[in-house]
């Protein structure tokens, strides 16, 4: 098999990556791209290129070529899998945006495939790389990534848009306008759970000094049922709860004024159940997903982070979920750019001085 | 529990006193300046341990944690340095280890300390650990440049570039992945947060280091002390000035 041609089948496979990455249905691609021939296209093309990259390394001349043709690859692949994390959550059901229906479980096959066909890419442009690259090549590259990575903070400093919610739980939803040809959406918390470490609660004592409550130096104890502080002792029963939050405290009289504060075990996780009605031009379509901290939830050109909430103790004073909704057309160029600096800083910091590979064109 | 961390944060500064005292004493490094480096990274592992035990989650939460966790990424980058580089600095490691021990001593020990959701991501443990193996090593190019005032420049200047090229990507690592990090838990890569500026700051003076010529080491040596000024802005004086409103308060 001619070098040409194994180059040539190494783009075709590069592009079926492509293509595979971008039939990832979340972030709204075209329709065309949510079939699951596109995938075994995608998967099929993938084959190939990996049997071009096999190929191709009994050969010297090309290696080079090979070694670009696979750094290209690399990308697509750690796209790929990064997709596939978002991806997941098609699987599993959480925080999922996207409905799990079978061309879903095919398409997260395809992904694992694909996934696996691009990690080996990174280890081959790893191998390739650390013998070819000189130390001026990675600088440059860092270089190159570190334009990138302004660029994609210049456009989202134009175009992100940003914007905090503050959403009661069981209220009615907030209508989001549609980004680009994406549908619009309205967002509505249907429920809201907290989580707490074990361990019993803890008690504060709070002194009124200037206008403000401050804590006091002492920490109180529970001992059974009355909360200890020396010769002080506190019933539990004779807290009281404060209608707002539901939150436990006592009242001390006294001059400067004492306030005696329950404090429950420090929240673990908290998590927010949505409802996400897509208005559709054929009609809504109703989606659920759950969002936690640390992750959010993207739909249609929207990603939608869960940042922090206010207890409520009743119906009439439901808990309030401070929600945020952003749209930042650079933010993967940027992000893609932030991991494309870390590498060529660590190729520029540890690839010896010299290459230790030469090419010699009497090789082919 | 918390009496047993205390006492071996004290035995472990004792520990690593000892093997800067023992280096000193005899140049290129000490068979014994060795064995006490690797019996306090043996008690950085057990100091972890205890520390995870009480915390009930990975111990890189609060300013003890991170300073008792510096022991730990400074013997293996010493030995990195030493059979890789050839650069024999245990003193210089064994010192920066029990000065970052003693700052831990200064901060209280927070037994009732859990890991908050928004600290709960893949990102938190290679984020911290990078910070502090690149802290730990900066601490050291430091010492290395304030002795080269003492004599041999020259050597010693060289000594803290090699520390200071190990240390780099670890210091890249730690900014960006922090980055990647505050995309999924504040909604934004980039929140122009007073940490933050100051790591990019400190990030952007080691840049100018490397940009400098080779041949100034005057100005490389001013670069390598500014750096590690920026250094203990970023990690210990925002986080710990009460005034300072931060999005990473979690970590005082």
């Amino acid at each position: 098999m001619s070098g040409l041609l194994k180059a040539a089948l190494m783009a075709l496979g590069a592009g079926g990556v492509l293509l595979l990455a971008g039939a990832f249905p979340v972030d709204g691609v075209p329709a065309v791209y949510r079939s699951g021939l596109v995938r075994v296209l995608g998967l099929v093309l993938g084959l190939l290129c990996l049997c071009g990259a096999w190929r191709l390394s009994s050969g010297a001349r090309v290696r080079l070529l090979c070694g670009a043709v696979c750094a290209f690859l690399a990308c697509a692949g750690v796209a790929a899998v990064w997709c596939f994390g978002e991806m997941s959550l098609v699987f599993t059901g959480r925080n999922a945006a996207e409905p799990a229906g079978a061309g879903a479980y095919f398409g997260v096959l395809g992904f694992v495939c694909m996934g696996l066909v691009g990690l080996l890419f990174a280890a081959i442009f790893g191998f390739l790389t650390l013998r070819l690259l000189s130390k001026r090549l990675w600088l440059a590259g860092l270089h190159g990534w570190l334009a990138l990575l302004l660029a994609g903070a210049f456009v989202d400093f134009r175009a992100e848009v940003a914007a905090p919610l503050r959403l009661a739980v069981g209220a009615a939803g907030v209508e989001l306008p549609p980004v680009g040809s994406q549908a619009g959406l309205t967002l509505q918390v249907k429920d809201f759970k907290t989580l707490r470490y074990e361990g019993a609660a803890g008690y504060a004592l709070l002194r009124h000094e200037g206008g403000r409550w401050v804590p006091a130096e002492a920490v109180p104890e529970l001992r059974g049922d009355e909360v200890v502080l020396g010769a002080e002792r506190w019933p539990l029963a004779a807290l009281q709860k404060e209608p707002q939050s539901g939150q436990r405290y006592l009242m001390l009289p006294g001059n400067p004024a004492r306030l005696l504060l329950e404090q429950p075990a420090p929240v673990r996780e908290f998590s927010a159940l949505c409802s996400l009605r897509l208005h559709r031009p054929g009609g809504d379509e109703l989606r659920e997903a759950t969002l936690r901290v640390n992750e959010p939830l993207s739909c249609e050109g929207y990603r939608i982070y869960l940042m922090s909430y206010t207890p409520g103790a009743s119906a009439a004073a439901p808990t309030v979920v401070d929600l945020l909704v952003r749209t930042a057309p650079g933010r993967r160029l940027a992000l893609v750019a932030m991991l494309g600096v870390i590498l060529c800083t660590a190729g520029w910091s540890f690839a010896p001085a010299a290459p230790r590979l030469s090419l010699p064109d009497s090789q082919a | 529990m918390s009496s047993l961390v205390i006492t071996l944060t004290a035995c472990l500064i004792l520990l690593f006193a000892g093997a800067g005292v023992a280096s000193a004493c005899c140049r290129g490094g000490s068979g014994t300046a060795r064995r006490l480096l690797w019996l306090g990274w043996g008690g950085g592992c057990a100091l972890l341990v205890a520390n995870a035990l009480l915390a009930q989650a990975p111990p890189f939460g609060n300013m003890r944690h991170v300073l008792c966790f510096f022991p730990l990424v400074l013997v293996p980058a010493w030995y990195y340095l030493r059979r890789v580089r050839g650069v024999e600095l245990g003193g210089y490691f064994a010192w920066a280890a029990a000065l970052a021990l003693v700052g831990a001593m200064c901060m209280p020990l927070q037994a009732g300390w859990r890991q908050m959701p928004a600290l709960q991501s893949p990102w938190f443990v290679p984020h911290v650990t990078s910070y502090v193996v690149s802290y730990g090593l900066l601490t050291v190019a430091a010492l290395l440049a304030l002795r080269s005032y003492a004599g041999e420049a020259p050597a010693r200047l060289e000594a803290a570039d090699a520390v200071v090229r190990l240390a780099f990507p670890f210091l890249t690592f730690g900014l960006w992945s922090g980055a990647l990090w505050a995309d999924a838990a504040w909604g934004r890569y980039w929140a122009w947060d007073i940490k933050e500026v100051w790591s990019l700051i400190t990030w952007g003076i080691y840049i100018i280091y490397f940009h400098l010529d080779a041949a100034r080491p005057g100005w490389r040596r001013g670069l390598l002390l500014v750096g590690f000024a920026a250094v203990v802005i970023t990690f210990l004086v925002v986080n710990l000035l009460p005034k300072i409103e931060s999005l990473h308060s979690y970590a005082s």
